[in-house]
């Protein structure tokens, strides 16, 4: 049934941390719940839940959660434990390292790809 | 122009600069400065260790810095900031903490010096307001709000529109 928003409809969560647009993380972020970004993000960032790094945002940092979903640009190595979807329009540069990962096509991506944990 | 919202969940934690417009609600853990062009909810669960510079503040958890609002200012019962604060219009719950100076007006020159808000602290009973030495020796306890309003900054807060509500519910 959900075929045509497959790559949507596991967008969770409204709850956890939402960093909007037009703000400037200049750091390290932690924690344990769903971290969305519409803004940018600079340093590290290190959780046990979902990063979803949205359209029109900017990340320049190395990204560890179980797992991370980019729309938007990201600067970085990302480690998942889950999984890394990379969508179409998305722009990363930098090495993925998960057990499983996606790249849309029309994705941007530079680096390398490792599928062991 | 701000009307993003911001939200720092209950167990995430920021070490480093939050800087941008919109309005934040934080209830996790913020260590380093904010700056924000907006509105800025400290929830009671949230833990700050950090300068804030905002539009307006409302506080609920700990926060131990110095907080600059450009507008107004709200300590809720749960709130416990150690720090100075400056606002062109303040309001304590009954509860609430505080301690450090405060001045409520749109002049940031016409705060008292400011005091080490963190790391050393050297004899504190030199710069306390002698409203609140006095309390101190008689109760050996931490002023609590209420005691900690020196004639100077009465003085001050008179000249100001300011409104300070310590003791309503």
């Amino acid at each position: 049934m959900a075929i045509t928003t497959q790559a949507r409809t596991a967008s969770p969560q409204p709850s956890g941390t939402v960093i909007g647009a037009g703000l400037t993380v200049d750091g390290e972020i932690g924690g344990n719940e769903p971290l969305t970004i519409y803004g940018a993000v600079k340093g590290k960032i290190s959780l046990t839940d979902v990063v979803i790094i949205e359209k029109g945002s900017v990340v320049e940092a190395d990204v560890e959660a179980s797992e991370i979903k980019v729309y938007g640009s990201v600067t970085g190595n990302l480690v998942a434990t889950d999984r890394i979807d990379v969508a179409t329009n998305a722009r990363v540069i930098g090495d993925l390292r998960a057990p499983r990962i996606q790249i849309a096509e029309g994705a941007t991506f530079k680096g390398h790809i490792e599928m062991d944990v | 122009m701000s009307n993003a919202t911001h939200r720092i969940g209950t167990s995430t934690r920021i070490t480093g600069s939050v800087v941008g417009a919109g309005d934040q609600t934080a209830a996790g853990a913020i260590e380093g400065n904010i700056q924000l062009d907006g509105s800025l909810l400290l929830e009671a669960t949230s833990q700050l260790v950090g300068d804030v510079a905002a539009t307006a503040i409302r506080i609920g958890g700990k926060v131990v810095g110095n907080v600059q609002v450009d507008d107004k200012a709200l300590l809720e019962r749960s709130a416990e900031l150690e720090g100075d604060l400056t606002a062109s219009s303040l309001s304590i719950e009954a509860g609430a903490s505080l301690r450090g100076r405060f001045a409520a007006h749109s002049d940031p020159a016409q705060l008292p010096p400011a005091r080490p808000s963190r790391g050393t602290a050297p004899d504190r009973s030199e710069s306390l307001p002698v409203t609140e030495r006095v309390s101190r020796v008689a109760s050996k306890k931490p002023a609590a709000v209420g005691a900690s309003a020196s004639t100077e900054q009465l003085a001050l807060l008179s000249r100001t529109p300011a409104r300070v509500r310590s003791d309503e519910q």
